[in-house]
């Protein structure tokens, strides 16, 4: 049997991605986003990944979904008016569900259901370095081995950012 | 003697045509310059070639320029006995109609398109002559074939040009048709397209009569032998030196050229054929010539009738007597174009005979260089034209007795028109202001006309002035004797003497007055007619039936229905499967295709 | 301490040294020439502008010699994270000519509409850097890092006009279908991951495309790793915008400006193109007999679904973006193909042309569309995303050089002979017959058959058909003009070209 604490955030998180999709408000939407984002980083810290989980909660529960919030009140969104259709919701969780279990039964390697979640492999534990302090490690193989995609993922962030302001810049108005 | 002169000889012309054609368009004058020097200066040359060259000696030369999959292509000169006439009579009657042109088109305002137009001509027509294969000689063949449509429709802002120019190219392009599959004949036959190795393969294996055939439709279409002969009548569209030079000298002569070229290619059937439609061409466009007004058309009529006179020759396998006529024909015929250019010049671009009369004592020049080379036309005893066709009608009369008959026919109608000509040119009463009030052409038309007229018309046949080159191929001056030949020769000059007189009783013309039936008969155009009867009536409603069998067929069923319909109903299907815009479908269609792609994968399908 | 010391030392080692960063020289300059048009349009006075659509042309050429330089140098670079051989320059210099011929066509087209030629020009450029780099990813990481940062770009080059509402719906649309795609791939790689970290001895890098492959030798049939290829298969179709993720081509290819459209339909095309090759010879290839039908598939799905759709419709970029989807299906049939020879005879013979063949189909097809899109470009329109099939009517008259130009580069999309592109379709028919594809075979000859249909509407439009009267021919500048006409004219002396080298053996 997993560990009882992995079994109940991951049944909260799915929780918090119902809510996102089968909301119609925007704003209870993106309350279970948060909710979802914050589940997966305490599954990360279950892991002992400190790490990502913190950098989870800071970047996207923290200021991704910040902006969200922000945009969605600046717009006003309103819901749409009218019944909320029940069965198409209905129908389509049930569907995913099915095919959920069904990928889950599929796919999952043998025996992995009945395995626990076991304390830190020893091999590990020996090389705190490389696992358990993993900012360190993870700057470290950021900054040598994997110094290309860091450069490469600079010139993503430039090329957004200059994206953003070309599309959202106001029109010359000399033409 | 090396052949690099020959390369001058072609380019030259070419230079010339190029300059004046992009630099000199608006330069009338120094185009004509150009052009009538470059003339002139490939005459020189020619000469000093001819003139280096020992009877019986053949120049060669050979390049390759490329090889398309394997094949190499080659250009190459050969300047065998043939060529070396042919080269002679080119540049020499092509310098003097040059020099001829420039007082005749002195207030033509498109000078430059001319002049650069005749030096192309120029640079084509030696192309044919001096080329050493089929493939080459097409090439300038082509090129012939269009520099005469842009001279003929010179004039472009006639209506009558331009059709003239078409109907012309389109049928050399029906002749074109035969003669480009009798060298991929030739190519496949024998493997090879150049006169050298071609003669040495038809001498262990003889030609098939359908390659000889093929090779004739070009002869017929480029020498306007029946049936595509009926363009080389309104050819005379173009200015009056045009068909001195292209219609009556080179150009149509260039098809006897070829033939006596490849005549070790043409089988006996082809001969027989080309014999009786040579003399039965000859027979009747010389009796058409009597029915023409115009002084051109009725000298475009002789012109049939002499290339029919030439393809009579071929046809009875004297190559030689053909080219001898050719050759002859060129200095007379080019001769008579120019005297009737100087007419028309004098009498302010009229062409109608009716309206002339009485210029012998106005243009005493080109009346007599007129008369000489008339003479000449008609046979005269010991005059050019006397030499060349006497021995045609004589070697027709040893061979078949039919072709002599119609020979025979075509030199009484050759005096007949001759004689008319005369009478309504130059003698009687002037008929119109234009003809009272004629002057004669000022020396660069006269001095042409001296040469052409008083000179070789009358001389040639002896061969004096001729290059000793080009004369071993010619069949030895023959002596006059008394046969049926010279026989029937006489008579017609007799008969001509006579229809000098008919043709002097009445203002109008004679023929028309006491034979109106016989006349019109005559002035129909019977080929024309039968082309006109084919497209309307044949194949006009056979293209409509087509045309409705597209429209209903391919149109409506294919067009609508398969074409239009069966795919708009598939697209309209597909789009609205695949693309009907909404993003939520497109993620929908992502999901299906990943899981069908995994389906796949994992064998489930 | 000695132990966090030695760690260190560890990883300094596998810090990138100075050669791998030459390696990527080329990459580099087009990258650093994209900040630095940045640079330019801080720094430049209005009359100067001109120089930034210059430099990134010269640039561009230059990146292009040295990527040809490169010639043959092959091997792994940033300790396995690329690699490099023979193929890598060929696509280096494919993309960097899409890249030129998109700055070529789309300099006036964006100066007209009032959108910025700098920022134009540092997206395209930072574009074509990133789909470099992604020709010669050998690791999860920089080949997801480099498509994504494509496809980034591509966004925004989308919605580039976002002054026109068809534009900004464009780039949305094609936001949403990306970020899925993504989404797919990356889950993909993700289940990869997983399969090989499970077999993996200790140490071995399961992110790496080559050890992936060696986990799958032994493992290819668990359900994890298949459905991991299928989903990576799925967002690499959205790239080739191949059947049945092709829904958004139309909506984006029309509504894009038509420069955009043009990257789209080659750049962004060869990018799905290579990166299928990269992950079907790398990481799937121990897959390959189970791959090679679903390429046929998808192959066959996509010829079938990109021509039906084009039949009868009457937008030219709808029309030309549907028989895109063909295009993709020709090139999924010629990597299909060559994943049936790889799995049939090992890595020799046959398989070692298929690679060549299906680069040779993408110059047709890059030739041949930027033929027919900078005509479309050049012609003014009401809306850049309504350029209806009767609007070309009686071009020839109005322009001949631009109906030159478009009738000759959809003569060489459509296969006409003697152009490129008809033997670029004989090649990938030759690779089907190698690989004994006759169904594959059948469907792509039916499916000529099928777009000259609508090509031919296309040049019928614009040649036989006259205009009504009254019109006045449009001034178009020389260069707009010559662009097509020269592609057009290429693609048929390539064509004659290749006829003639066949013709001579």
């Amino acid at each position: 049997m997993p560990d009882p604490l992995f079994v109940f955030i991951a049944a909260l998180t799915l929780g918090a991605c119902c809510l996102l999709v089968a909301s119609r408000n925007p704003v209870t939407s993106a309350m279970g986003m948060i909710l979802a984002l914050v589940g997966i980083a305490a599954e990360f810290f279950l892991l002992d990944a400190y790490f990502l989980g913190v950098l989870q909660v800071l970047v996207y529960a923290g200021a991704v979904m910040v902006l969200f919030l922000f945009i969605i009140m600046l717009l006003d969104v309103q819901p749409p008016g009218g019944a909320y259709p029940w069965k198409r919701a209905l129908a389509g969780g049930a569907a995913f569900l099915l095919l959920s279990a069904a990928a889950f039964a599929l796919l999952a390697p043998e025996g992995s259901l009945a395995k626990a979640a076991g304390p830190t492999p020893p091999e590990l534990a020996a090389n705190p370095e490389s696992y358990a302090t993993a900012a360190k490690a993870f700057g470290r193989s950021l900054y040598t081995k994997y110094m290309l995609p860091l450069q490469m993922a600079g010139l993503l962030l430039l090329l957004a950012l200059v994206g953003v302001v070309t599309l959202a810049k106001a029109p010359k108005s000399a033409d | 003697m090396d052949a690099h002169l020959l390369h001058w000889i072609l380019l030259l012309p070419l230079g010339s045509a190029a300059a004046c054609g992009l630099l000199l368009r608006r330069r009338g004058a120094a185009a004509g310059i150009l052009s009538i020097a470059t003339a002139f200066a490939v005459a020189g040359l020619a000469l000093a070639v001819l003139a280096g060259l020992a009877p019986g000696q053949t120049l060669a030369w050979q390049a390759e320029i490329g090889r398309l999959g394997g094949v190499p292509i080659r250009v190459g000169y050969l300047l065998d006995g043939h060529a070396a006439l042919m080269l002679f009579v080119v540049t020499f009657v092509g310098a003097w109609i040059h020099l001829f042109s420039w007082g005749y088109m002195r207030d033509d305002g498109a000078r430059g398109r001319f002049f650069g137009g005749l030096s192309l001509f120029m640079f084509a027509i030696l192309g044919i002559v001096l080329a050493d294969g089929l493939l080459m000689t097409f090439a300038f063949w082509e090129l012939v074939g269009f520099c005469s449509y842009l001279l003929i429709s010179h004039y472009f802002d006639t209506d009558f040009a331009p059709p003239a120019a078409n109907k012309a190219f389109i049928a050399n392009r029906v002749g074109d048709l035969g003669f480009i599959l009798g060298i991929a004949m030739c190519l496949a036959t024998y493997g090879a397209a150049d006169f050298a190795s071609l003669k040495a393969a038809a001498a262990a294996k003889p030609a098939p009569a359908l390659l000889g055939f093929l090779l004739l439709c070009g002869f017929i279409g480029k020498s306007a032998q029946f049936p595509l002969h009926v363009w080389l009548t309104d050819a005379m569209a173009g200015p009056t030196p045009v068909s001195a030079l292209i219609h009556a000298a080179t150009m149509v002569a260039a098809g006897v050229f070829l033939m006596a070229r490849v005549d070790f290619l043409l089988a006996p059937e082809v001969l027989q054929l080309c014999l009786w439609s040579g003399a039965a061409m000859a027979a009747l466009a010389g009796l058409c010539a009597l029915a023409q007004t115009d002084i051109k058309k009725s000298l475009a009529y002789s012109t049939l009738a002499h290339l029919g006179v030439m393809g009579a020759a071929l046809g009875l396998g004297r190559a030689d007597l053909a080219l001898l006529h050719m050759a002859m024909h060129a200095f007379f015929k080019a001769t008579l174009f120019l005297g009737a250019g100087s007419v028309i010049h004098g009498c302010h671009h009229g062409q109608d005979m009716l309206r002339m009369g009485g210029l012998a004592s106005r243009m005493r020049l080109t009346f007599a260089a007129f008369l000489a080379a008339t003479l000449s036309n008609c046979a005269l005893p010991f005059l050019a034209g006397w030499y060349s066709k006497d021995a045609i009608l004589e070697a027709a009369h040893g061979s078949s007795i039919g072709a002599f008959a119609l020979l025979a026919l075509a030199a009484v109608a050759t005096c007949l028109y001759s004689a008319r000509m005369i009478r309504l040119v130059f003698l009687g009463e002037a008929r119109s202001e234009e003809a009272r009030a004629a002057h004669e052409s000022p020396w660069t038309m006269t001095l042409p006309l001296v040469v052409l007229g008083l000179g070789y018309s009358i001389i040639a046949g002896t061969y004096l002035g001729l290059p000793a080159a080009a004369v071993h191929v010619l069949p030895k001056p023959m002596a006059f004797h008394l046969g049926a030949a010279s026989a029937v020769g006489l008579a017609a000059l007799l008969l001509g003497l006579g229809a000098l007189r008919f043709y002097g009783r009445s203002s109008g013309d004679a023929l028309r007055d006491a034979a109106p039936g016989a006349y019109r008969a005559l002035e129909r155009r019977w080929m024309d007619d039968a082309y006109g009867w084919w497209i309307d009536r044949v194949q006009q409603p056979a293209i409509e039936v087509l045309a409705f069998l597209d429209l209903a067929l391919v149109n409506g069923l294919a067009g609508k229905v398969l074409a239009g319909g069966i795919p708009a109903l598939l697209g309209a299907a597909s789009r609205r499967l695949f693309h009907a815009g909404s993003v939520r479908a497109n993620a929908a269609w992502f999901t299906a295709g990943a899981a069908l792609i995994a389906a796949l994968l994992l064998g489930a399908l | 301490m000695t132990h966090a010391l030695a760690a260190l030392d560890a990883f300094k080692s596998a810090a990138p040294q100075a050669g791998d960063w030459a390696s990527i020289l080329p990459e580099i300059l087009v990258a650093g020439l994209g900040v630095f048009a940045l640079l330019q349009a801080l720094t430049l006075p209005a009359s100067g502008r001109w120089l930034i659509p210059a430099v990134a042309r010269v640039g561009l050429l230059l990146a292009g010699f040295l990527a040809y330089q490169a010639g043959e140098s092959e091997g792994a670079r940033f300790g396995g994270l690329l690699q490099q051989d023979a193929s890598t320059h060929l696509w280096r210099q494919l993309f960097l000519l899409c890249a030129l011929l998109t700055s070529l066509v789309g300099g006036r087209f964006f100066r007209q509409r009032g959108a910025d030629e700098a920022e134009f020009h540092h997206i395209l450029l930072l574009v074509t850097a990133s789909l470099m780099m992604l020709a010669q990813s050998s690791h999860v990481v920089t080949f997801f890092v480099a498509l994504e940062t494509a496809t980034v770009g591509l966004y925004v080059l989308c919605g580039f006009l976002r002054r026109s509402a068809a534009s900004l719906e464009a780039g949305v649309r094609y936001l949403v279908a990306g970020g899925l795609s993504s989404a797919l791939l990356l889950m993909g790689f993700v289940l990869l991951h997983g399969v090989a970290g499970m077999h993996l001895p200790k140490g071995a890098d399961p992110l790496q495309f080559a050890s992936i492959a060696a986990a799958l030798l032994g493992h290819g049939g668990e359900p994890l790793a298949l459905v991991g290829a299928a989903l990576v298969l799925a967002g690499l179709g959205f790239k080739l915008g191949a059947f049945p993720f092709h829904g958004w081509v139309p909506d984006v290819y029309q509504g894009a400006p038509t420069p955009t459209t043009a990257l789209l339909a080659t750049a962004s095309k060869s990018a799905g193109v290579v990166g299928l090759v990269l992950v079907v010879s790398g990481p799937l290839a121990p897959l390959a007999a189970k791959l090679s039908p679903v390429l046929a598939v998808l192959a066959g799905g996509s010829l079938l679904a990109g021509n039906l759709a084009a039949l009868g419709s009457s937008d030219t970029k709808r029309a030309l973006a549907l028989s895109g989807v063909s295009h993709a299906g020709f090139l999924l049939a010629g990597i299909a193909g060559l994943v049936t020879l790889r799995s049939q005879e090992g890595v020799f013979g046959a398989a070692d042309i298929a690679l060549p063949i299906v680069l040779a189909y993408l110059l047709a097809y890059v030739l041949g569309t930027f033929a027919t899109m900078g005509a479309l470009a050049a012609l003014p329109a009401e809306s850049d995303e309504r350029r209806p099939l009767v609007a070309l009517r009686g071009l020839i008259r109005r322009s001949p050089s631009l109906a030159a130009g478009l009738t000759l580069g959809i003569g060489s999309l459509a296969g006409i002979p003697p152009s490129i592109g008809f033997f670029a379709k004989v090649l990938i028919l030759w690779v089907l017959v190698s690989a004994e594809a006759w169904t594959l075979l059948a469907l792509a000859v039916v499916s000529v058959a099928v777009s000259i249909h609508y090509y031919f509407s296309i040049i019928r439009e614009a040649t036989v058909r006259t205009a009504p009267d009254g019109e006045v021919p449009p001034r178009i500048p020389l260069l707009d003009r010559a662009l097509p006409l020269g592609l057009g004219i290429l693609t048929v002396l390539l064509g004659l070209g290749s006829l003639i080298k066949a013709a001579l053996g």
